[in-house]
């Protein structure tokens, strides 16, 4: 169902570009500037394009994230680097322009929807305190809106779930009343950090494919987060995969599933659940991840790589351009034969 | 259409063995009152030794408070359950406190940062078991404290940690050999992966697939990631609304699905492939379902399948709730329909736009504005 077309941005004009969000070179520093967990990460985000963060935990795909949102938790600060919504710079935004992109420009949905409304207030007036807000629309407006995006996100009787409080609806219900309030003032971009991850396989399907009816029908950009490759293969039109606050390969999700140019890359698809359900032996990556904002000389996987050489150690690996849209951060990409899931 | 019994030789055990924990007809109500819920009715489940059951099902299904029940935290309304052919339901309070610290049957939760104490090194954490149960000196319980986290890839360095100085996958192995620490006979594990990475994962996966050879433990666990039991389990069992729907060899279910819920669970596992014998689209009710009427959302005791209110094949018969039946051997369902719906289900069409991969350069999508 298409939403009616109210100008959703009554006073900020964003610029308008093909390419929704760009991050450049981003690092993030963290416990007040003792350590750097992202370093360098660049990304695009084009128009109505889903795009998946995938990494191990501690990877910085979350800090980066909330680096575009404005939200970093204290102690991390952006040190370098430039982030800019469809052209607007967001690095140098004071507070109030902040709460003007936030809900207009950038919407965004997290893990545990429950922590993120209130227990006691019912949901339909949490959403429809965002539409008097954001949007100044009068009370009978913002609530006849609210059951309009509730019906839109799939709840089903939405006059009914209005005046429901949070306790009483289930997980995946509370995660579509989050996505309904993130989508309420027509973002250009929604984020998603690890918003299916709480939830049943049943209803995170569900909400999969809700995201992909949201960009069907609204052209939604996507930003979406998780620590799961194969959820992030089933919805995402590009991946970007995260190593140790590096971006370590990114490109177009059919790319990097049949020809992963990078060892980290091919070793996610190999843990990841294939899903063939047949027995098979389940394999690890041996060792483990350098901690948070270690220094590193070199190649930061060269540790746990199996295809390691000595030049890997030194200097800077910068990253390699592969084709279209996909580029991976590795000495040997061009020469060595990874097998993919397909070829495998 | 029976998939040739190819099973592991866990799957089919011995008739001379006796089975480690049997689970009859087990109806638990939490409760009093108004207030009382059935959670779990007339659960099923036998665990013969050395073999891995996986428990499936989604929030609210009833699994974790089987595993209550079975470790004995819960009481059983009706029905019974035996470990090693000991009636362990009925035990007065005593004898089931004696029973718990014996350490015959462990617990491993989903979260091991929230189960271990975060001020106890490690060492006191494997001893704590060992310590309770008394009658054992310092010495034994060193040397047992330091076997069971060799049994779990663990040296001695680790000892003189506390939770909080180590990593996520190494928690979840200390918990692990907290609950080997005791030698029990079978082994709970409540979601023990689903808060790990995918490697870590698929580390203390193998790892208790290696514990079931090595000490020949029984282990359920319990998930609601069938995608992750497919790699050791030797039995699945599927709980619906506190009713198990399906159980069987793990090889067969997951070929042949019987019951349409597992296969639900199945196509709704995310997968990097896409070759799965069922899309979700195909299992889902979706708006444009006629089906026959179904009381109740919440059907009482004896009243329709619970499945029924979810279900795309729905039947008048359905109104009834299925008892188990056998749909091969060692495997049971539940399920009226369940020679006819796999035909009904691949005639469904996709009722939502298809999926973004692989035919995600297919143009821009049409913008609003």
């Amino acid at each position: 169902m298409v939403i009616d077309s109210r100008s959703p941005l009554p006073d900020v004009a964003l610029p308008s570009a093909d390419e929704v969000l760009s991050v450049d070179d981003l690092h993030v520093s963290v416990h007040g500037g003792a350590a750097m967990a992202v370093r360098g990460v660049s990304l695009r985000v084009r128009a109505g394009e889903i795009v998946g963060l995938v990494g191990e935990s501690g990877s910085g795909k979350t800090l980066t994230c909330r680096a575009a949102l404005g939200v970093l938790p204290p102690g991390c600060a952006v040190d370098r680097g430039t982030i800019s919504l469809a052209g607007l710079d967001l690095s140098a935004l004071s507070r109030r322009e902040w709460e003007r992109v936030h809900g207009a420009g950038l919407g965004a949905v997290f893990q545990d929807p429950a922590s993120y409304l209130n227990p006691s207030v019912a949901v339909g007036s949490q959403l429809a305190e965002v539409l008097r807000v954001k949007l100044r629309l009068r009370p009978r407006a913002s609530r006849q809106r609210a059951v309009e995006l509730f019906a839109a996100v799939g709840l089903q009787q939405p006059e009914h779930v209005f005046h429901q409080i949070p306790a009483e609806l289930s997980g995946g219900m509370l995660q579509r009343v989050m996505i309904a309030i993130a989508i309420s003032c027509d973002p250009r971009l929604l984020i998603a950090d690890e918003a299916t991850t709480a939830l049943d396989v049943t209803i995170q399907a569900e909400v999969i494919d809700l995201l992909l009816a949201l960009r069907a029908d609204r052209g939604l950009a996507v930003l979406f987060v998780s620590h799961d490759l194969a959820v992030v293969t089933q919805l995402c039109d590009r991946v970007v995969v995260f190593y140790a606050g590096e971006v370590v390969e990114s490109g177009p999700t059919n790319e990097i599933v049949e020809r992963p140019r990078h060892p980290y890359t091919q070793a996610l698809l190999r843990v990841a659940s294939v899903g063939d359900f047949s027995r098979r032996e389940l394999e690890v990556i041996p060792g483990q991840p350098p901690g948070v904002g270690a220094e590193i000389e070199g190649c930061r996987f060269a540790g746990r790589c199996p295809a390691a050489i000595s030049a890997c150690r030194t200097g800077v690996i910068s990253p390699v351009p592969l084709g279209q849209r996909h580029e991976a951060r590795c000495l040997r990409a061009n020469d060595l034969a990874l097998g993919g899931l397909v070829a495998r | 259409m029976t998939a040739s019994p190819a099973a592991s030789p866990a799957a089919s055990p011995a008739a001379s063995q006796a089975p480690r924990l049997a689970v009859e007809s087990v109806d638990v109500i939490l409760g009093h009152g108004w207030r009382a819920t059935k959670i779990l009715s007339g659960v099923d489940l036998t665990v013969w030794p050395g073999q891995i059951v996986g428990l499936v099902g989604e929030t609210g299904s009833g699994k974790t408070t089987l595993a209550r029940a079975i470790v004995g935290l819960v009481d059983p309304a009706r029905g019974r359950i035996e470990i090693d052919g000991r009636t362990v339901s009925t035990l007065r309070r005593g004898a089931r406190r004696a029973e718990r610290r014996r350490g015959t049957v462990q617990l491993i939760f989903q979260d091991p940062l929230r189960s271990l104490d975060p001020d106890l090194t490690v060492a006191d954490i494997v001893a704590e078991g060992l310590r309770i149960r008394g009658g054992i000196d310092r010495d034994t319980i060193g040397e047992l404290v330091l076997g069971a986290l060799a049994n779990v890839g663990l040296d001695a360095s680790a000892l003189k940690r506390t939770p909080g100085q180590i990593s996520g996958g190494q928690r979840q192995r200390v918990a692990i050999a907290r609950a080997l620490a005791t030698q029990p006979r079978l082994l709970i594990c409540d979601e023990p992966v689903s808060a790990l990475d995918a490697s870590t994962r698929n580390y203390v996966l193998r790892l208790l697939d290696d514990l079931r050879g090595s000490l020949g433990l029984s282990i359920v666990v319990i998930s609601h990631d069938l995608s992750s039991l497919a790699g050791i389990a030797d039995r699945i069992a599927v709980l619906y609304r506190g009713r198990i729907v399906e159980d069987g060899p793990a090889s067969q279910v997951f070929t042949a699905p019987r019951h349409p819920y597992t296969a639900l669970l199945m196509a709704c596992a995310p997968s990097v492939r896409h070759d799965r014998p069922f899309a979700p689209y195909q299992l889902r009710r979706s708006g444009a379902d006629v089906v026959a009427p179904v009381a109740g959302e919440v059907p009482a005791a004896g009243g329709a399948c619970v499945f029924a209110p979810r279900c795309p094949f729905a039947a008048a018969a359905c109104a009834a709730q299925p008892a188990l039946e056998t749909a091969g051997r060692w495997w049971s369902v539940a399920c009226h329909r369940h020679q006819e719906w796999p035909a009904l289900a691949r005639e469904r069409e996709r009722a939502c736009p298809s999926p973004a991969w692989p035919a995600a350069s297919a143009g821009e999508p049409a913008r609003r504005r």
